[in-house]
């Protein structure tokens, strides 16, 4: 819908299903610093934003972690943006003293180098027990044996102060990702990553991400360029105390004002062609008006649902650019009709 | 508390988003009758009408299935 709000895009590549575009280290963040150029608002999650220690700020960008995300697209919840959030990092008590030096050096770094509020750390009194898994789609899945110890250390950070959570869980070592690396197949330990956070989001109802700890090899090999931002440094956390600083905080409806963002001022939602069994395009598909969906068929992943399978009116562009010119049109109340081929 | 995941199959398909996030906390409940969905997607669609549907949900420690 073109209306008088500023034109705002939401832009998915669900986390750990083998996203062509997005499935790797920040490998998506081209296409959101070209999108974010042509519209007002670009609301997307840190699968997109996030590069480890490659990251980079988009002032018209909110960074908002999938369970979020969600609520906003069910219309549960709404997006307040804000100049700077205070950083609670919450930290697995499994990680090593070695590990953990690295990771207290990336957030004196963001204090002292960026300038960001990461004053609060917090260590679980258990391990998260976190174990890796793979859905039947081939999608990276993953269980918790000790979810109340990470609840228990967030609930703490946020007693401090914290205004956004950054999680650091202890993963493996011993991860199969040699085809990751080469820029193939399913990102073993994102599907995990998300559930983490989701777990955080859905009992806090706060802004957060997670960064995974793990030891990365001390001998270099050639990875290709989607997954070498994962291997120019000791941790994964700067882009997640980086995006979580300025992370709009979520309000609920009863707590909203006219300036916060609804989900009724999405204008356009754009995800992989087979991706659209998403809880997000779902529940924006059945907002009246719903926005423009657009499906890039491009972005292949392990996922199987077309728009058409789940009654989304999707229009099919074969790339992001594609895309982006579809959104320059919609935004500028042009008729896609008068824009897009016609095949007879 | 513990955080598990389900790959199902569900037939028919829902019409909306409420009724696809309520099929599947039922088929959740039918094998963990405490489980709080955390996050699901539908993967795939079957023919003629099966949506298959990962779902990672929450169970108190205490119960079984």
């Amino acid at each position: 819908m073109i209306g008088h709000h500023p034109y705002t895009a939401v832009m998915l590549v669900p986390t750990g299903i083998g996203a062509s575009v997005g499935g790797y280290a920040g490998d998506a963040l081209p296409i959101a610093r070209t999108l974010a150029a042509a519209v007002d608002r670009l609301i997307t999650h840190p699968n997109v934003l996030n590069g480890a220690s490659a990251f980079w700020p988009i002032p018209n960008a909110l960074y908002v972690e999938g369970f979020g995300l969600d609520r906003f697209c069910q219309g549960n919840l709404q997006l307040r943006p804000t100049r700077a959030n205070r950083v609670g990092v919450v930290f697995d008590c499994a990680i090593e003293p070695d590990l953990r030096l690295r990771h207290d050096h990336a957030i004196q770094a963001a204090r002292a180098t960026l300038g960001l509020d990461v004053a609060i750390a917090v260590e679980s009194d258990r391990p998260f027990g976190v174990e890796l898994t793979t859905f039947a789609s081939g999608a990276s899945g993953g269980s918790l044996t000790a979810p109340d110890a990470l609840l228990q250390a967030a609930k703490k950070a946020l007693a401090k102060g914290a205004e956004a959570l950054a999680i650091v869980a202890r993963f493996p070592d011993d991860i199969e990702a040699d085809d990751y690396v080469q820029g193939r197949g399913v990102d073993p330990v994102a599907g995990l990553e998300a559930i983490l956070s989701h777990l955080v989001a859905r009992e806090f109802g706060v802004p957060c991400a997670h960064a995974p700890a793990i030891r990365l090899d001390s001998t270099p090999v050639r990875v290709s360029d989607r997954a070498a931002a994962e291997e120019i440094g000791f941790t994964f956390l700067p882009c997640v105390l980086a995006g979580l600083s300025r992370a709009p905080q979520w309000i609920p409806n009863e707590r909203s004002t006219p300036a916060d963002i609804s989900a009724s001022e999405v204008d356009v939602a754009i995800a992989p062609a087979t991706a659209f069994g998403s809880p997000a395009l779902l529940a924006l598909n059945d907002r009246t008006p719903a926005p423009l969906f657009v499906a890039i068929r491009e972005n292949t992943s392990v996922m199987q649902v077309a728009p058409e399978q789940v009654n989304i009116p999707a229009i099919y562009v074969s790339s992001y650019l594609e895309a982006i010119g579809l959104v320059t049109a919609h935004r500028a109340g042009i008729a896609l009709d008068a824009v897009m081929p016609v095949f007879p | 508390m513990r955080v598990l995941s389900l790959d199902l199959e569900l037939s028919p398909l829902p019409t909306n988003f409420a009724r696809w996030e309520e099929a599947i906390a039922r088929s959740c409940h039918d094998i963990y009758p405490d489980a709080q969905l955390l996050r699901w997607a539908v993967t795939g669609i079957d023919a003629p009408s099966t949506a298959r549907v990962e779902v990672v949900f929450t169970q108190l420690a205490s119960s079984s299935s």
